[in-house]
């Protein structure tokens, strides 16, 4: 198991490495630079090309790939071009809230579909079935942005119970940050259910219909064990790889609701970096993120493996 | 046994006492009729062989009996007294306490039957641990038991097993041990050997002979195999589109056929002393029947019928002591 | 335990009608939905009641009224004629991004599919590696190289749809040419391009068809988000996206102004995915539901 981990880790590194390429040429081939934004438009060429000297924009690109990879090994992802904060400081702060982001959204999405898809499911064609498969449709249809902005009404301007929008660090309140991740997580954690709960609710059916889940009821074992112990454990394998996927719109998604609730995530430090040509935080963040998407991917197999013998033990077909 | 599982001993009411059982299903043309009217007893310690083509019906009987038959199926009449209770009539809850532990039910393909993601121990103790409180480490005792006995070498290595590490044989095996966990007294065994290897076939029917002959339960056999049903049981019904046509102790059933049906079934096994002979089919094919049908069922295909047989669907009726036929030109 | 009494104890009132009814039921609802929004959209400027960008800073934040249904934006703008002519931007980038990323992606992907090889590979591996930044990041470099404007978005979002199209059309032509009816076809003799074209490509169609039909939702939600992001079109054009970025500043002044153009956004969104997946319905083997104990 730990070599399969290792194994798995040191085949990333050639992926990172081409995402990393693939995105230095891009930032090379994005018109403009920091320049502009940095000196404005009203300075002459000279001082323009000065500044870029001592940005370094001014050595060829194999050079400035080299040099930076140079400094990953060593930890150093370089300065961002505005303000000159270490990159690594600029992605430290920006990451947690993120992942915060990302975790409660989760939970949430999780706590409505798995209920929501095992009632429905058992329940087939009644009106509960009904009416969470009206739901999921509802969800596919729904923009984020739209739901959260009808949230920040309900809560924060018509009851005042909740902020609407800004960021409090767990480090200094935590109260203070729950409540100003309560918004955010629900509009995610609301829609991301509802693709869930189709593709639970499909999963479950299919367990439903199967021979071994007839033999936990001959057996007289109590419907409630059936349903947990046979179908939905049965169920989850395939569904956690589609959760695996869908983690990655979950990270999607963050880059607009961060800007709708000004919380300072990845996804707003990606969308500011990109749109000013910040290029080092570019760099930095593509970095953290395909990392992150690595790593999420290798944790939903093993989980796969963890509930699936025939995945852990390698099947032997007899 | 050093466990306290073994059952009271039994009362003289029979184990069994189906009364005009009818399951249908339901389908896009009206419903059809899967069983129609089944009646018959089964007493302690009795095998009684249930046979016919595919889509008789029996698979659907032995499942109804446990009551696991679910939606399109559902059951439109009768009674099925188990040891004196009206299974039919039971609640949910009361007929899961009888499941497992006094009935019981082996399927005919293994391959499916046992949880992946579930230990062998695990599976076989979950039937015991659902009925008995008794404790994990004396649940694994009986398993081991269990393994032992319906010939499972190795028995504490299979413990830690995953199914997809066995061959159909032995999650047959497993299932069988499954079933006879808490020594029921009725167990159903449809078509258990059917989806096995030839070579295996042959050994899960002496197990289950064995075993029950030894436990003395009853035991419901079905399959479309006459032969087989022979060798295994002491009575034998004959079923034909839903509806029982004869019923009769095995040997007499071989010797005095007296249903069309039954005739044609026996003239249709090939005789390995037969040199140049043709096998005689039974002219037609088995048909659904609407629930608004009329008639004997078997009448399309009968030689003997005549105008009454397209009316009337002919009762169930003595002919010799235990032989019964549903026919109107029995004999 | 009613509530998880014996699963398949299920009593079904529909026969196959009843459900060939409902799904019937809800894919017209969606085709009406999606008729409407191709109509009000194409002719705008019959329907519109005012000029979009006419301002009027009497009539304010307006409640909804006969004059202006829809009420009336910071600048005193109507918001039905806004949120009609905002339809223009969605439709265009709807259409012309799912259009231009069909192709391209189709092309690549069936090719790539069909020769297999070292071609395949290396597309296949440069879309593994695509996945690994979430879409909207990817649209929004293509914006910050064009510069923000509703062309722009079109292209950003037909590029961040190309990957995964390219993956679904490889994936139906490797299966379609896998197909045991393909090997029959050459035993018989058949040139390649019959093959091709009466076989593997008809077979590819429902797939693809699905993945288009309901790439037409994804591409306008993508363009909202986009907008409301400032990434597409820019004012004083209204497009659904900007005008919610706006509302959302208001909200202490009228909420009405979020409600109609998320609505709208929504409802066009839904109907699409309703035809969607009635389209889906079509292709879909699921024949078979009853299944006897």
């Amino acid at each position: 198991m730990a070599r399969y981990i290792l194994h798995r880790l040191l085949s990333a590194i050639p992926v990172l490495l081409a995402i990393t390429l693939l995105v230095f040429l891009i930032t090379f081939l994005i018109p403009g630079d920091p320049t502009y934004t940095l000196l404005g438009m009203e300075v002459t060429e000279d001082m323009r090309q000065a500044l870029r000297v001592q940005l370094g924009l001014d050595q060829p690109f194999h050079v400035r790939y080299g040099i930076w990879l140079w400094n990953v090994f060593h930890g150093d992802l370089g300065r961002s071009i505005f303000g000159q904060f270490k990159v690594t400081y600029l992605i430290s702060r920006a990451l947690p809230v993120s992942l915060e982001l990302m975790a409660l959204s989760l939970t949430v999405a999780l706590l409505i579909a798995v209920p929501a898809a095992l009632i429905s499911a058992v329940k087939k064609n009644t009106r509960v079935d009904v009416v969470v498969t009206l739901a999921a449709f509802t969800g596919l249809s729904l923009p984020a942005f739209w739901l959260a902005i009808m949230l920040i009404y309900l809560f924060a301007v018509a009851w005042r119970i909740l902020p609407a929008s800004g960021f409090v660090r767990v480090s200094e309140n935590l109260a203070g940050n729950l409540r100003t991740m309560i918004l955010p997580s629900m509009t995610l954690g609301i829609i991301l259910s509802t693709g869930l709960m189709r593709f639970l609710r499909a999963g479950i059916l299919d367990v439903l219909n199967e021979d071994y889940v007839r033999t936990a009821r001959m057996k007289g074992v109590r419907e409630p064990f059936v349903l947990l112990r046979h179908v939905l454990k049965n169920a989850l394998i395939p569904f956690i790889t589609i959760l695996g996927l869908e983690i990655g719109w979950l990270l999607g998604g963050s880059v607009i609701i961060e800007n709708v609730f000004a919380l300072p995530g990845m996804g707003r430090l990606a969308m500011n970096a990109i749109l000013q040509r910040d290029y080092n935080l570019v760099q930095g963040v593509v970095l953290v993120l395909a990392g992150l998407f690595i790593l999420i991917n290798l944790a939903v197999d093993l989980i796969c493996a963890v509930l699936d013998p025939r995945i852990r033990l390698g099947e032997t077909p007899r | 046994m050093t466990l306290d599982l073994l059952p009271t001993p039994t009362n003289p009411v029979p184990v069994l006492d189906l009364q005009d059982l009818s399951v249908v299903y339901a389908t896009e043309e009206g419903e059809v009729t899967a069983v129609q009217q089944v009646s018959f007893t089964l007493e302690q310690g009795e095998v009684l062989g249930l046979v016919g083509e595919s889509g008789c019906g029996k698979s659907t009987l032995g499942l109804t009996l446990l009551r696991l038959l679910g939606w399109p199926g559902r059951c439109a009449g009768g009674r099925s007294f188990f040891n004196g209770q009206d299974l039919l009539r039971l609640s949910q809850a009361d007929m899961q306490k009888l499941r497992g532990d006094r009935l019981a039910m082996i399927f005919q393909n293994p391959m499916n039957s046992l949880n992946p993601t579930e230990t062998i121990e695990a599976q076989i103790a979950e039937t015991i641990l659902a009925h008995r409180k008794i404790t994990r480490a004396e649940a694994r005792t009986r398993v081991v038991e269990l393994l032992e006995l319906v010939g499972i070498s190795g028995a504490k290595d299979r413990l830690t097993q995953y199914p997809f590490e066995l061959s159909g044989g032995m999650r047959q095996r497993v299932l069988i041990a499954t079933a006879l966990a808490l020594h029921p007294d009725l167990l159903v065994a449809d078509e258990p050997t059917t989806a096995l290897d030839l070579t295996v076939q042959g050994q899960i029917l002496w197990l289950l002979e064995d075993l029950q002959k030894q436990s003395h339960m009853a035991m419901i056999y079905i399959t479309h195999n006459l032969a087989v049903a022979a060798s295994i049981s002491h009575r034998m019904a004959v079923m034909y589109s839903g509806w029982l046509v004869e019923l009769a102790p095995a040997v007499e059933l071989f010797r005095w056929p007296a249903h069309p049906y039954t005739l044609g079934l026996l003239a249709s096994i090939p005789r390995h002393h037969w040199r140049h002979q043709r096998v005689t089919p039974i002219p037609g094919q088995p048909q659904r029947r609407l629930t608004s049908a009329v008639g004997c069922p078997f009448e399309p295909r009968c030689g003997r019928a005549t105008g009454v047989c397209r009316e009337d669907v002919p009762p169930l009726e003595h002919i010799a002591p235990g032989h019964s036929v549903r026919c109107f030109h029995a004999g | 335990m009613s509530a998880l009494s014996l699963a398949s104890d299920r009593r079904v009132p529909g026969s196959r009608l009843i459900r060939w009814l409902r799904k019937w039921k809800t894919f017209s609802l969606g085709l009406f939905l999606t008729v409407i929004f191709l109509l009000v959209t194409l002719f705008a400027d019959g329907i519109a009641p005012y000029d979009p960008e006419a301002t009027d800073y009497t009539t304010r934040f307006s409640s909804p009224s006969l004059t202006h249904p829809f009420s009336t934006d910071e600048h005193g703008r109507d918001i039905l004629s806004r949120v009609v002519y905002g339809g223009r931007v969605s439709l265009v980038v709807g259409i012309g991004s799912v259009l231009l990323a069909s192709i391209i992606a189709i092309s690549i992907g069936l090719m790539i599919g069909f020769l297999g090889g070292r071609l395949d590979t290396l597309v296949s591996r440069l879309v593994d590696a695509f996945f690994a930044i979430p879409g909207i990041l990817w649209a929004i470099t293509i914006v910050a190289i064009l510069g923000p404007s509703t062309r722009s978005a079109l292209i950003a979002i037909a590029v961040a749809r190309i990957p995964v199209t390219i993956r679904v059309a490889r994936a139906s032509i490797i299966a379609a040419r896998e197909n045991d009816y393909v090997e029959a076809s050459r035993a018989l003799g058949s040139s390649w391009w019959f093959i091709v074209f009466r076989t593997i490509l008809p077979n590819c169609a429902g797939p693809l068809l699905v993945l288009v039909s309901l790439g037409f939702a994804v591409a306008i939600l993508d363009e909202a988000a986009l907008s409301y992001l400032g990434l597409s079109a820019q004012p004083p054009t209204p497009s659904w996206g900007n005008m919610l970025q706006q509302s959302q500043r208001y909200l202490h002044d009228s909420l009405w102004y979020v409600i109609f153009p998320g609505l709208t956004l929504f409802l066009v969104v839904l109907g699409l995915n309703l035809v969607g997946d009635g389209i889906r319905d079509l292709f879909d083997p699921r024949r078979n539901m009853n299944r006897p104990g």
